[in-house]
């Protein structure tokens, strides 16, 4: 069930929004007087006011800090972030052309590479990360880092994003796969499901990142997937039961195709 | 004084100054005594300048498509030009149209798909009407070559920016959010501010043509044309806190006191709306009577005919009662005055009838088959523009703003041509 648009931001519409529950995130929100928004809500979406018509109460918005517990994985960070910009393309003038800085706040228990599996996420390169319009901080480095690292994020748009995205072989053999599922023989379905066995090489578990919740489970299924689809020859029963399942296990792939 | 402001975007380092100097020379030769050019090289300072742009938007914008960037083209930035409609007109420069080698590599079909897929994006990505493609010379011309064919495309920009912008008197993106009253003088005094929002969706283009038209897109709310009468700088977009209303200090001119003894039931019908009636002309109160009354008049004696045959519809007994508490005080002259606006319109009246057709006292094509745009005929954009202020009239009133709404009734009116708003002295718009 979608979200409506909280009063209070038509009065006085955000600069910073914190996304997330949790002491952490009503701690920060109100040291930086930012609006404050859990996941769930977000990941709803905004109520329309009015047929397809929303209030643009978001034009201002500059800073967005997602905040997540222990209990939270990389992929639901990225999912946050979509999340996110699906508000800011509805309620911003700008749509997807509103600059925005996005902020990952992860949590103490998060892994020693999850800056890096965020950025594979973004579909973007580690060191880019901070230009490209998206800054990573631990909880546990306080205030003045976390402060201090959105200050360095330059606020950017969804469109070089997208484009990133793009360009990026890992969603880019994931987007073909799909089109394959779609409209293709098993021929080229196994030659897609090569490619991203390729471009996940030697990092297969970041796979992990791009399919749907739980995260962990369904990307040992796409793995194997696809692993069958490569190695062991498919039967047209069997491909037609993976045009079904592997869209399932994936999270919707959102490119530059489709601005 | 002409004016123009141009956004040079190339990120060929040898081309730009060579870009700027052309233009700069051929929108002289073209009578234009300032000329201000900006200039940008890559793809995120062109965006990045489109979307500051947004307020006050350039006039011309000479746009390559290839500008050396791995993701994004030229048609992105169109894109951010549209989105932001910060640019009046956009010519986009493209190798493809002359790039040989193109054939050379994918085949002469192939190129020319590929030429019209390149035309086909942009003109989605801007409105085509004021975008123009043009081709940027071949590298294999020599350097004389090369300038020659840029003079001429730029000059064919120039000609077109000129016909394009006779089309323009006002051309600017209106931001509205919402707009927020303050009630009285007494209300600021007290801190005790009532905040009533409208919402609009977000941006509007005003266009104003020469011929005294409005047109804005999206036409929606129509809150542009309120932008326009209370004649903001035009450099600036309406944000909430530009159309603070703020009503006229001491005597009330937009809410006079209502009920006064002896007072004529005319009067009384516009002053208790807020209308100040006694400031205004005779022409102006004839005028306003004809625009105001006439259509009340008229529903009224054709309902009154059906009540007396007792013929009346559910809906329509409604809506007489609806009609006579509108009236009040007038509905004892409503027949008399209907049968007075009806002489008034068949004899030679104190308006003349190219003013009657602007002032909307004529429908379309009741028997007034003049020049369209001229007299007696009220053109497309006329009607619109009427059916706009109306949307915003009664948006206004939907929203507790009925004083504006009725202030907005009494002063608007058009002169000529033109479509002009003129407050009585004493009501104060500010602009922060």
């Amino acid at each position: 069930m979608r979200i409506p648009i909280p009063e209070s931001w038509k009065f006085d519409p955000p600069h910073t929004l914190v996304a997330g529950d949790g002491p952490h995130a009503a701690v920060l929100a109100q040291i930086l007087d930012a609006e404050m928004m859990d996941w769930e809500s977000l990941s709803a979406g905004p109520q329309a006011e009015e047929a397809t018509r929303y209030s643009r109460v978001l034009n201002d918005l500059s800073r967005v800090f997602i905040v997540g517990g222990a209990t939270r994985s990389t992929a639901d960070f990225l999912e946050c972030h979509e999340a996110i910009w699906n508000w800011i393309a509805k309620l911003a003038p700008g749509g997807t052309q509103h600059d925005v800085a996005m902020i990952f706040v992860l949590p103490e228990s998060a892994s020693r590479d999850c800056g890096e599996a965020l950025a594979i996420g973004l579909g973007i390169p580690v060191g880019e990360l901070v230009k490209s319009g998206h800054g990573v901080v631990r909880m546990t480095e306080g205030l003045g880092a976390m402060l201090e690292t959105s200050t360095r994020v330059v606020a950017r748009d969804r469109v070089r994003y997208l484009a990133r995205k793009k360009s990026d072989n890992r969603h880019a053999a994931l987007a073909n796969l799909r089109e394959t599922l779609s409209n293709s023989e098993p021929d080229a379905g196994i030659e897609a499901a090569r490619q991203i066995l390729e471009a996940f090489a030697d990092h297969e578990h970041h796979l992990d990142l791009f399919c749907t919740s739980p995260n962990h489970r369904n990307g040992n299924r796409i793995r194997t997937v696809l692993h069958h689809l490569v190695t062991k020859p498919v039967t047209p029963m069997e491909w037609e039961a993976f045009q079904h399942e592997i869209p399932a296990l994936l999270r919707s792939l959102e490119t530059a195709h489709a601005l | 004084m002409k004016t123009v402001r141009l956004l040079i975007v190339e990120d060929d380092p040898e081309l730009q100054p060579r870009l700027k100097r052309i233009y700069r020379e051929v929108f002289a030769s073209h009578g234009y005594s300032s000329i201000i050019i900006e200039t940008a090289c890559h793809v995120d300072e062109a965006r990045d300048l489109a979307k500051q742009a947004a307020s006050h938007p350039f006039d011309l914008v000479s746009l390559d498509v290839n500008l050396g960037d791995a993701e994004l083209s030229g048609l992105d930035v169109l894109a951010t030009f549209k989105r932001f409609q910060s640019a009046w007109m956009v010519a986009l420069l493209t190798g493809v149209e002359t790039d040989t080698t193109l054939d050379a590599v994918m085949g002469e079909e192939k190129g020319e798909r590929i030429r019209k897929q390149l035309r086909r994006e942009a003109y989605q990505k801007f409105s085509a009407e004021r975008l123009i493609v043009v081709e940027k010379p071949s590298p294999s011309l020599s350097s004389e070559q090369a300038d020659a064919l840029l003079r001429n495309r730029v000059e064919q920009i120039a000609l077109v920016y000129g016909e394009v912008g006779r089309l323009r008197y006002i051309f600017r993106p209106i931001e509205v959010i919402s707009l927020e009253r303050i009630k009285t003088t007494k209300e600021l005094k007290n801190k005790k501010l009532p905040k009533k929002f409208i919402e609009t969706t977000a941006l509007h283009w005003q266009i104003r043509f020469n011929c005294g038209d409005i047109r804005t897109l999206p036409d929606k709310a129509g809150f542009k044309t309120l932008h326009h009468l209370l004649g903001l700088d035009r450099s600036k977009s309406l944000r909430p806190e530009d159309a603070i209303i703020l009503e006229p200090k001491g005597d009330s001119v937009i809410a006079p006191p209502s009920g006064k003894a002896g007072i004529d039931p005319v009067a009384e019908y516009f002053i208790t709306r807020g209308i100040p009636w006694n400031e205004m002309t005779q022409i102006a109160q004839d005028q306003l009577i004809q625009v105001a009354l006439s259509h009340l008049f008229k529903r009224y004696c054709e309902l009154r005919e059906l009540e007396d045959e007792d013929d009346l519809s559910p809906d329509e007994d409604d809506e007489l009662v609806k009609i006579r508490k509108d009236l009040g005080p007038l509905e004892p002259f409503a027949e008399t005055g209907y049968n007075r606006l009806c002489d008034n319109d068949h004899a030679e009246s104190s308006i003349s009838h190219s003013e009657a057709a602007q002032e909307g006292m004529h429908e379309a094509g009741s028997g007034y088959d003049k020049d369209e745009g001229r007299k007696g005929f009220d053109s497309t954009d006329a009607q619109a523009f009427r059916a706009r202020m109306k949307r915003v009239k009664e948006c206004l009133r939907e929203n507790g703003f009925s004083a504006f709404a009725d202030h907005l009734d009494g002063h608007v009116s058009s002169t000529g041509a033109n479509w002009s708003y003129n407050p009585p002295n004493g009501v104060e718009w500010t602009v922060f």
